[in-house]
């Protein structure tokens, strides 16, 4: 029960945060899905299963904070890639700002608590 | 059909028929991702039944599309389908005329300027090598001339009927699109 609690916890928290380091790893260059899945996957914590990150894509294509253009592969058919857009860059930093100032209190806050205990 | 492909068919079968709130452009171009995720995760050396786990139930992942997107609301399916049906009837009213008009007059151009112009090229080569049709007045026109004018002619129609079939595809894909086939399970 309580593993139950603490994975739908964590994918909670990793879905809010997800939108912003797909933005992030996009700024650095367009990407294709997979890559995208396997590059979060890297990272530890942030890994997330396809059928997340996929349709998070699809949203931020439809917000048009990204566009997406097609591009041959080395092998299989062409490449989906994903490319930010300028209204992209204004949200990723809009919410790398909002991020920062949310750490900063819950981790004041966090701290705040164990002076207590 | 290998017994992988035919397992991925039919999860993309699965997904694609999941999708039914989905207008028929978003549908296909959400099972294209999925499909291109598949067949890359196969190629890195992921195998096929790993990687179709890692997506989960075809079902769920179209859930999981339309809460991203804001269509699993039922209070927004009702109002989108009333909305919808305003929009094909707004579609068929106006859409009907125009339809009308552009179907007969590129049908007709298509179809006359083709047939005139396979007929010119007969008539010309026939009067060109010295044999007269019945009923056909060249009026001093030089044979070559018509033989010339032939593929011209052809061409027009062909463009028009062309124009026809595009306007058609056209007019499918917007009513495709404007008719979901289901809500999403």
């Amino acid at each position: 029960m309580n593993q139950d609690i603490k994975t739908e916890t964590s994918a909670q928290w990793r879905r809010g945060v997800l939108e912003m380091c797909v933005l992030r790893l996009l700024s650095a260059a367009p990407d294709y899905g997979y890559e995208i899945v396997v590059r979060l996957s890297r990272l530890g914590a942030l890994a997330a299963g396809e059928n997340t990150v996929y349709p998070i894509l699809r949203r931020l294509k439809k917000d048009g904070v990204v566009t997406t253009f097609q591009q041959a592969s080395p092998a299989g058919p062409p490449r989906q890639y994903y490319k930010l857009t300028d209204a992209g860059m204004d949200r990723l930093a809009t919410l790398k700002s909002e991020w920062r100032n949310l750490a900063l209190a819950v981790d004041a806050c966090l701290e705040d608590g164990d002076s207590h205990e | 059909m290998s017994n992988t492909d035919s397992k991925i068919e039919a999860y993309l079968a699965n997904f694609r028929k999941a999708l039914g709130a989905f207008a028929y452009d978003d549908r296909e171009g959400l099972t294209s991702d999925v499909r291109e995720h598949i067949e890359e995760a196969a190629a890195s050396g992921q195998p096929v039944s790993q990687v179709l786990r890692a997506l989960g139930p075809a079902h769920k992942l179209a859930k999981a599309y339309a809460i991203e997107l804001e269509l699993s609301s039922s209070g927004e399916q009702e109002s989108g389908w009333f909305a919808k049906g305003a929009r094909i009837f707004g579609y068929l009213a106006v859409g009907s005329i125009l339809t009308l008009t552009i179907g007969v007059a590129l049908a007709s151009f298509g179809f006359a300027l083709t047939l005139s112009g396979m007929a010119l090229l007969v008539i010309g080569m026939t009067e060109a090598v010295g044999v007269h049709m019945p009923g056909v007045q060249m009026n001093g026109v030089a044979p070559g001339y018509v033989i010339l004018a032939a593929p011209f002619v052809f061409v027009l129609g062909g463009l028009s009927l062309w124009g026809l079939y595009g306007y058609c595809h056209w007019l499918i894909r917007e009513l495709r699109n404007l008719i979901p086939a289901r809500p999403v399970a």
